[in-house]
């Protein structure tokens, strides 16, 4: 349902403004033409050759109507046709990710539950994981079946209001039933459907980033993306904002002209701000009348909404404008710098910034796209999710402070008068002093920051967007073997080193096998007995 | 949401066949009006009489009401479709969107991700449109990479052989240097520890200089402690890279067999058994000692003829072992260059599919701080998770340093906050809460680090 919006919406947009376009193109022509038709009989006095050459007109006309409507249906079909196309990828991918759910709630439940519990469980969630796949294949082959009997019936019907008898075009309706079987076949293929979703929401990036000719190329370079994505969209769009970005408010006027009745829809200021920022330019240059009855022309119907806006705004009559010099005699500041900041502000660059955001953020949403680009949002959903507290590290204000704590350990140490320092039990008794003084990488609670280069929030890049977002909560103990990279299980239980280090059962038994009974401990080079290790119980 | 296209589709066409074929009569009647007025020209009385025939006629068939009507159908089934669309909910996450410091991140990471891709054409591309920063070196790296697979993806294993040599060369230099590093540093503790020894017994002589000699004593502390600092950190980078060196030689060691054993796989594919033979004499003598089941089961494959092995050892000859290679490869190259084996765009964008839907449900109902933590759990499959994280099943807090998880003597594992909970006034032995064996809380138990 997350996706079905943003990619059916545009369509959706795109086919309801060529249809006012068409149906004001017809109206017109039919009143017009008809409306002559009627008169004829009436011009008694008129010629025949006139009367004639009036029909030939309507004629013309006429036909040109026909042809027109029929070039715009053609690309509506195929409008339509992408609409149906980018619902199908649409419906496929929530099947996949449906599966993905009910395979992580599995995994999650095996955890929790205990040896002989699960033994018996397992093979009845096997059967009925099989019985789900099956259920799922099988509601798959009756959508397809489904949309295939459509696209016959469709396809016979056709055939019976067109009455051709054209071969080629009967080869032609094949091959696109064909092409269609292709399609649903290519969007079963899991691992290129999420490829695909992947380059899709890529090339929607760059398109809004205005990176346009990347985006081209990965257009080209994959199947489908061009259906899938709106670039068009994005381009009109861009006009606008170069028009914003060289302060021309002409054309963004016009196109709230145009949208009018859809911004009100979605509650939108932008036409208060761009005529807020129209009385900015006009003060701008000193006149204040103008500026006074453009007031009334244009803010009384925004007064409900927007009132505290337009008191600010009109504050600006008060002070001087950039140009004007200051009344105040005697006075070293130019007359732009007497003004508050906040006034400064709107007749600085930052108004037009704003101005430029909210246009591209309306002018997407306009089209039921989401505010910022899709990759960007699972992006840090992802980080949420797989954020833990071991990736996280220390901020800059903790480390002074530690800093601090360890000048203040040595000074300590020296009052305390200890004659002989023996190293050993230095480095053992002072233990957390010596952490402190090695400044190891911990976060606020202390905990021990563990850099795994494969996972994902480790990364530097992405560690530094991931301070700003919260961690995943985690309810079950998760433990990994630093060896194997493996997870814990009860059949590969965690073996404790008297030294408090745990490795997975498995590597300590080869390590047994391979040295005689004698396992090492990684981290510290200490060697143990296999025996002296420690089994723990993970609940 | 189908049906309503299906019928979107439907309801279009046939206002185009209904438009199509009403314009198409009013455009027949037309010129044959148009020809029966040239005919009678002449007879303006007639002429007017058939064109106010005809004109009767037009306004009988109500044409251009047809028209209009069928454009209607259209429209209600075209604003059904909208309607259904402003009812779906919208995308919005509020916690969630873009805010300015990111975006530049944001490109690095897709510039990364574009070059592990190895379309380095359109990556170039999207750093010269964005103007985004890439590590050094990372470029060359994919190159590599990338070149070494195109390789392997040909069948061919020398360029891969090649890499696999440099790599055990260099490693091998490496642990010899470590190894000398290591000699350097404790040649240096002990000189320190004579000095200290010589300076105390000059304090001890001279009592007037004492602050002085105080001084002293702070610097050497600071040296030594800047030892011990160095010795750690040597100690530590050195059990990292030892370690991790380990590691590193033994896949290499495992990935070097498996590349000769798939072109013996393939030799044996064409039957050639006498070329196979000689490769595996040439080759496989180095891993004779690690890899001797293998060996022995492709040795065996010689003796049976082709289509037997293929249906006794599917897996060998249909082609997966070069597949296998292939992602083995890339894990072992990122490993040596200590870069992430996947592309975090990728596997992030992955586990936030299924977060996406989580978290919009939850954000409507309780505002979520970008602080600490979530207020619920999002389900994440096992290959997301690389981190380990301990979780009290009394207490159910998380484990952190300050209060580490502690093993009974009966094997469970409890935090220590917990543990004294459970030990009342100064008693030291309890009782474990899962099972009923008691343990001494200053004998029994060892702190855990996970």
């Amino acid at each position: 349902m997350n996706l079905q919006k943003s990619l059916i919406q545009p369509c959706f947009e795109q086919l309801s403004r060529r249809l006012h376009k068409q149906y004001s193109l017809l109206n017109k022509t039919l009143t017009a033409s008809f409306k002559i038709l009627y008169s004829l009989p009436k011009n008694q006095n008129v010629g025949s050759d006139k009367i004639v050459e009036q029909m030939k007109k309507e004629i013309e006309r006429l036909s040109k109507l026909q042809k027109d409507l029929n070039n715009y249906s053609k690309d509506d079909q195929l409008i339509i046709k992408k609409m149906q196309l980018r619902l199908q990828y649409h419906l496929s991918l929530l099947q996949v990710t449906q599966k993905n759910k009910t395979k992580n709630e599995e995994e999650n439940e095996n955890q929790e539950e205990n040896k002989q519990e699960k033994d018996k469980d397992k093979e009845i969630k096997k059967e009925n994981e099989i019985k789900e796949e099956k259920n799922m294949d099988k509601e798959k082959d009756k959508h397809i079946e489904i949309e295939k009997e459509k696209y016959m019936n469709i396809e016979e019907n056709i055939d019976k209001e067109k009455k051709k008898e054209n071969g080629n075009e009967k080869e032609k309706e094949k091959e696109k039933e064909q092409e269609n079987e292709k399609d649903t076949k290519f969007f079963q293929d899991q691992i290129k459907l999420r490829k695909l979703e992947l380059n899709r929401k890529l090339t929607e990036y760059m398109f809004r980033k205005g990176y346009n000719k990347t985006g081209t190329m990965l257009t080209e370079r994959h199947q489908f993306l061009k259906q899938l994505v709106d670039q068009s969209l994005f381009l009109q769009g861009k006009k606008v904002s170069v028009s914003l970005s060289k302060h021309n408010l002409s054309i963004p006027l016009k196109w709230c002209l145009i949208n009018r009745s859809k911004l009100k829809k979605i509650d939108s200021r932008f036409e208060f701000q761009l005529k807020k920022q129209q009385f900015i330019e006009i003060m701008r240059k000193g006149n204040r009348k103008e500026a006074i009855n453009y007031a009334r022309k244009n803010f009384p119907p925004w007064v409900g909404k927007c009132f505290s806006e337009i008191k600010s705004v009109m504050g600006l009559l008060a002070f001087p404008t950039p140009n004007e010099q200051s009344s105040i005699p005697n006075e070293e500041k130019e007359p732009f710098e007497i003004l508050p900041e906040r006034y400064q502000l709107l007749y600085g660059e930052h108004s037009w910034r704003k101005l430029n955001e909210l246009f591209t953020r309306e002018h997407v949403v306009l089209f039921g796209l989401s505010e910022s680009p899709s990759i960007e949002v699972e992006f840090k959903a992802g980080i949420c999710a797989v954020k833990t507290a071991s990736c996280h590290s220390l901020h800059k204000k903790n480390q002074n402070n530690q800093q601090k704590i360890t000048e203040h350990g040595t000074e300590k140490g020296k009052k305390m008068g200890k004659k002989k320092k023996n190293k050993k039990d230095s480095v053992l008794k002072g233990f957390d002093l010596f952490k402190e003084k090695k400044n190891i990488n911990t976060n606020d609670n202390n905990d021990v920051v563990d850099r795994n280069t494969n996972c994902p929030t480790c990364h530097p890049i992405v560690n530094k967007i991931a301070k700003n977002y919260p961690r995943n909560l985690i309810t079950h103990s998760l433990i990994i073997c630093p060896l194997s990279g493996q997870i814990m299980t009860p059949d590969n239980p965690p073996m404790i080193f008297p030294n408090g280090n745990a490795y997975s059962l498995d590597e300590m038994k080869k390590m047994a096998e391979q040295n005689n009974g004698i396992v090492t401990d990684i981290k510290t080079n200490q060697k143990f007995k296999f025996t002296q290790l420690r089994k723990a119980f993970i609940v | 949401m189908e049906i309503l296209i299906e019928e979107l589709k439907t309801t279009h066409q046939k206002t185009l066949q209904e438009t199509d074929t009403q314009l198409r009569f009013t455009l027949e009647s037309l010129e044959s009006a148009v020809e029966f007025v040239s005919a009678m020209s002449e007879d303006e009385e007639m002429m007017f009489q058939i064109l106010n025939e005809w004109k009767d006629s037009l306004h009988e068939e109500k044409r251009d009401i047809t028209i209009k009507k069928s454009q209607k159908d259209y429209h209600r089934v075209l604003s059904k479709v909208g309607k259904h669309l402003v009812s779906l909910p919208s995308n919005e996450i509020p916690f969630l969107t873009s805010k300015k410091l990111e975006r530049e991140l944001i490109d690095q990471l897709i510039a990364e991700h574009l070059y592990r891709i190895g379309d380095f054409e359109l990556a170039d591309q999207f750093v010269q449109d964005s103007g985004s920063k890439i590590p050094e070196g990372f470029r060359g790296l994919m190159v590599q990479m990338h070149q070494i697979l195109n390789q392997l993806d040909q069948r061919d294993i020398s360029s891969a052989l090649n890499w696999v040599h440099q790599t055990l060369q260099l490693r091998e230099k490496d642990s010899v240097k470590e190894k000398e590093v290591k000699k350097k540093l404790i040649q240096e503790t002990s000189k320190n520890e004579k000095e200290i020894k010589m300076e105390k017994e000059i304090e001890i002589k001279k009592e007037e200089q004492k602050e002085k000699e105080i001084e002293i004593e702070i610097e050497i502390e600071k040296d030594e402690e800047q030892d011990e600092k160095e010795k750690g950190k040597g100690k530590e980078n050195s059990q990292k890279n030892n370690t991790q060196q380990k590691q590193i030689i033994k896949r290499t060691h495992s990935f070097e067999f498996k590349l000769h054993k798939a072109l013996y796989l393939n030799i044996l594919l064409k039957n050639e058994i006498k070329e196979a033979i000689k490769y595996s004499q040439k080759w496989f003598k180095k891993f004779a000692l690690t890899h001797m089941k293998e060996i022995k089961q492709l040795a065996g494959c010689l003796v049976y003829s082709n289509d037997f092995a293929k249906r006794r050892f599917p897996e060998l000859f249909d082609g997966s072992v070069w597949l296998q290679l292939h992602s083995e490869f890339i894990e072992i190259y990122c490993l040596v260059a200590e870069i992430p084996s996947h592309s975090p765009l990728e596997l992030l964008c992955q586990a936030g599919e299924s977060a996406v839907s989580v978290l919009k449900k939850v954000s409507g109902l309780i505002p979520i701080n970008t602080g600490d933590e979530l207020p619920m759990e999002i389900p994440v499959a096992n290959n997301f998770k690389f981190h380990s994280s301990f979780i009290c099943p009394v207490s159910k807090e998380r484990s952190t340093q300050k209060n580490p998880p502690v093993l009974l003597k009966c094997g469970h594992v409890i935090s220590k906050s917990s543990m004294k909970t459970l030990l009342e006034n100064g008693k030291t032995k309890f009782k474990c809460p899962y099972c009923p064996v008691i343990t001494n809380s200053q004998i029994d138990c060892i702190e855990i680090k996970f």
